[in-house]
């Protein structure tokens, strides 16, 4: 292998490039929902923004490393990086909730594919004994990128808008997936697929003509004629473009299929992928992605006003738990599960994957509502200011996490956890008490500062109880299972904290008096009522701060009472 | 190497897709005929004021600049009663709203965000005009297309499968006012409005000073759904 480093460099900025944009959606969301047309009120149906990319990484990342296995680092690294780049352009085109949705779902599996490709990079550089340093690099450039992220995204809206954070990243994957694949070893010299590039990137443009219906084109007497839907739809997609676009995509696909080899190394080979998709346990991650993406369905269709769960939201959860009846029969019997069998023997180990679960969701909660609280209270002129509220709590995580590793080499791993968690639980409360102009004052700051560094001080030890309890050859599987189950514990717990939080705060509130009265009768709009009004959007951030508070909590109390005592190693 | 008639097929069937696309591209022409502008744009007033619905929308992409404004009104009108029906988003300092609005006998009802029930609203404190406005023949929609300053032919368009025909103006801040309250009065507001064969208005394209500052937004309006079954009552 040639310049195997400069591969890894180039991986491990992969990496933190994908993890930057998980979280890089939690600045622009209040944008992203008024672009879609949603309403302020409409959180729930806002989570699946987030919760798509978590469900792609969380479906692909235990898959990906057994594809890797098979077909090699390199070309499982440069499709990853082409999934994340095609997500990124759907992303940035989408023109409708779903759209936008399946386009994060498409970066998410991009992203997912990456972190695993990279730590078997590192088992294959390094020798067993020497692997502790690069693994822990690779884990920190991915929390180094989950914090640079939101900021990445403030530099972009500084000048753009929140669709430009896509058009970047989709430039930057093209980038490093060009980079990787010149890496790779070039076997004999057989022409390029020039039909198959040229379906692809006709594909690409229609794509993108029909997604986003330029106004000079459809307003055009002359070119405007294909972008009309047929009869009484409206679907952009069911148009003569919209078909000619499906008729594309599928002759490239049996293009892929069936054209022979003579007429060159073709653009992917398709069959070669489904086969090995096939021996790398595809029901067991379909499974799994089924049981999430019902748990995202069930409460993204609520309508908080009436009930929790909409009249389809039980039977969405009826299919989750099906599935995961499915899948853990399946894991059963297969005899290479995606979750390899009796890799968490030990009680601890289970303790520190719960404890993820629970980090995740109240981690999400304060990086997608914090941002949003500000918007709603003090700078509702500037999303960017709102979201640069979020630096405190985002530079105070990382200094935690480095306090966390000191000080769970003297203290037991799951009392510095436990106190770690409890502290951001005191921050949540106190979040949780904010008002219309807290976020003026300087105590604001310091509450986010301490919340951060809780969080911070969780990770390490959670991490080193994992890798405690389990066999040192499955390592890279149960970390990477590790980062799914936080990933599972944000995708589960944006849904569900915020059609709680909204329930609850319906249920508390009933109704807020009518402006008539609130007025004084001769008037329907005072500062009053609009104060009322904000008040209203404050208290169901609140009513999620709270949840967050009860998940650390949790958190803190599984840490403390679960992780036992560390076997020393010295 | 020489090319079997099923390597011509697959070839064949991949470039189908790309033949296609192109012969889609052609068609469509253009109807012309000699009516005045003023002529055109009396009939356009007469078969709004005289069918007894219409659908709208009325939407800007512009961001209000201090975070409070109308962005969009999408609705059903009727004339007898005048109501209107339909969801108005709107910014409410930097937060965007879908507010479910009822007009009818002059009251305004709302739905506004956080609450259960419909309330009535003056929609003058909100900075908004009452939709039921929308409907009347001498203040509404309608009056905009012969209050149109120098209109004049200026090109066909497309408007979905219909072809159209574009008459362009300018229209008074005053004017403009009773539909956007926000406009400034002393503006002069560049128009385009979009008339098909049935001598209907399709769409209808204002721009000028709509916030406030000097910067030019654009108010698009649409209108199709002309003369549909629709009772409007009070929610």
């Amino acid at each position: 292998m040639t310049r195997p480093r400069g591969l890894l460099t180039l991986a491990s900025v992969a990496v933190a490039f994908a993890a930057a944009d998980t979280y890089v959606v939690v600045l622009c969301l209040p944008d992203m929902m008024g672009s879609v047309g949603l309403s302020i009120d409409e959180l729930q149906r806002a989570a699946p923004i987030l919760s798509g990319f978590l469900l792609g990484y969380v479906a692909m990342l235990p898959l990906i490393g057994r594809i890797a296995d098979m077909r090699g680092r390199l070309p499982v690294l440069t499709a990853s990086l082409v999934l994340f780049a095609l997500g990124s352009l759907v992303t940035a085109a989408s023109y409708d909730l779903g759209s936008l949705v399946a386009g994060r779902f498409l970066q998410g599996v991009g992203g997912g594919g990456l972190v695993p490709v990279t730590l078997a990079l590192v088992a294959d550089l390094y020798p067993v004994e020497r692997r502790s340093v690069p693994l822990g690099v690779v884990n920190g450039v991915q929390e180094f990128g989950s914090v640079v992220g939101p900021l990445y995204g403030a530099l972009i809206l500084a000048i753009g808008d929140w669709r430009d954070i896509f058009w970047v990243n989709l430039a930057v994957a093209a980038a490093l997936a060009v980079a990787v694949d010149l890496r790779a070893p070039r076997t004999g010299r057989r022409r390029p697929d020039w039909i198959g590039a040229v379906l692809f990137l006709a594909l690409v443009g229609a794509v993108l003509l029909v997604m986003r219906q330029p106004a000079g084109l459809i307003t055009s007497v002359r070119w405007g004629a294909p972008f009309v839907p047929f009869g009484e739809s409206t679907s952009v997609w069911w148009s003569p473009l919209g078909v000619a676009t499906t008729v594309l995509g599928i002759a490239l696909v049996l293009w892929l299929l069936l054209a022979p080899q003579a007429y060159g190394r073709h653009l992917v080979d398709l069959r070669g992928w489904w086969a090995s998709t096939r021996q790398a346990d595809l029901p067991g991650a379909v499974l799994l992605a089924i049981v999430l993406g019902g748990v995202i369905l069930a409460f993204a269709t609520a309508d908080p006003q009436v009930q929790v769960f909409s009249a389809a939201g039980p039977w969405y959860l009826a299919v989750s738990a099906l599935a995961l009846v499915g899948f853990v029969v399946h894991a059963r019997r297969t005899p290479r599960p995606l979750v390899p069998r009796g890799a968490f023997r030990g009680h601890p180990a289970v303790a520190a994957m719960i404890v993820s679960l629970f980090v995740g969701a109240a981690l999400i909660a304060a990086l997608t509502d914090i941002p949003i609280f500000a918007r709603a209270t003090v700078y509702s002129d500037s999303q960017l200011r709102a979201a640069l509220v979020l630096v405190e709590f985002l530079v105070a995580l990382p200094i935690g996490a480095v306090a966390g590793g000191l000080l769970a080499r003297r203290l037991p791993n799951g009392l510095v956890a436990a106190a770690g968690l409890a502290v951001a639980a005191i921050g949540f409360v106190l979040m949780a008490g904010w008002g219309q102009d807290t976020l003026h004052h300087l105590s604001a700051s310091a509450v986010l500062a301490v919340t951060g560094l809780g969080f911070g001080l969780a990770l390490a030890p959670v991490n080193a109880t994992l890798l405690a309890h389990t066999a040192p050859e499955s390592h890279g599987v149960t970390s990477a299972l590790l980062v799914v189950a936080r990933m599972v514990g944000m995708l589960v717990g944006i849904s569900a904290l915020t059609t709680i939080g909204l329930r609850r705060y319906y249920a508390v509130e009933a109704d807020i008096a009518s402006p008539h009265d609130v007025c004084g009768g001769l008037s329907t709009r005072c500062s009053a009522y609009t104060d009322l009004l904000q008040h209203a959007a404050i208290e169901q951030l609140q009513a999620v701060f709270l949840g967050a508070a009860v998940c650390a909590l949790i958190g803190a109390a599984v840490a403390g009472f679960g992780f036992g005592r560390t076997p020393r190693t010295h | 190497m020489t090319t079997s008639p099923a390597r011509r097929a697959l070839i064949a069937l991949a470039l189908a897709p790309v033949t296609a696309l192109a012969l889609t591209g052609c068609g469509g022409s253009a109807g012309d005929d000699n009516t005045s502008p003023a002529d055109a744009l009396a009939a356009a007033k007469k078969a709004m004021d005289s069918a007894s619905s219409w659908h709208m929308t009325l939407s800007t992409k512009s961001q209000p600049p201090d975070g409070n404004g109308v962005l969009k009104a999408d609705g059903v009108g009727t004339h007898d009663p005048e109501a209107w029906k339909g969801d108005v988003e709107a910014m409410i300092k930097g937060l965007h709203a879908n507010v479910p609005i009822t007009a009818i006998d002059g009251k305004v009802y709302a739905k506004l965000p956080f609450t259960l029930k419909y309330t009535t609203i003056e929609p003058s404190e909100y900075g908004a005009p009452d939709p039921a406005d929308f409907m009347d023949p001498d203040t509404g929609l309608s009056a905009l297309l012969t209050q149109l300053d120098g209109a004049r032919k200026t090109d066909t368009a497309r408007a979905g499968d219909q072809i159209v025909t574009t008459y362009a103006g300018t229209l008074d801040g005053s004017t403009v006012r009773k539909i956007i309250p926000s406009a400034s009065s002393s503006g002069t507001f560049e128009t385009t409005v979009n008339i098909n064969k049935d001598h209907q208005v399709t769409s209808v394209s204002v721009t000028g000073p709509f916030f406030s500052g000097d910067d030019a937004v654009t108010y698009d309006l649409t209108v199709d759904d002309y003369g549909q079954d629709v009772k409007i009552t009070a929610p």
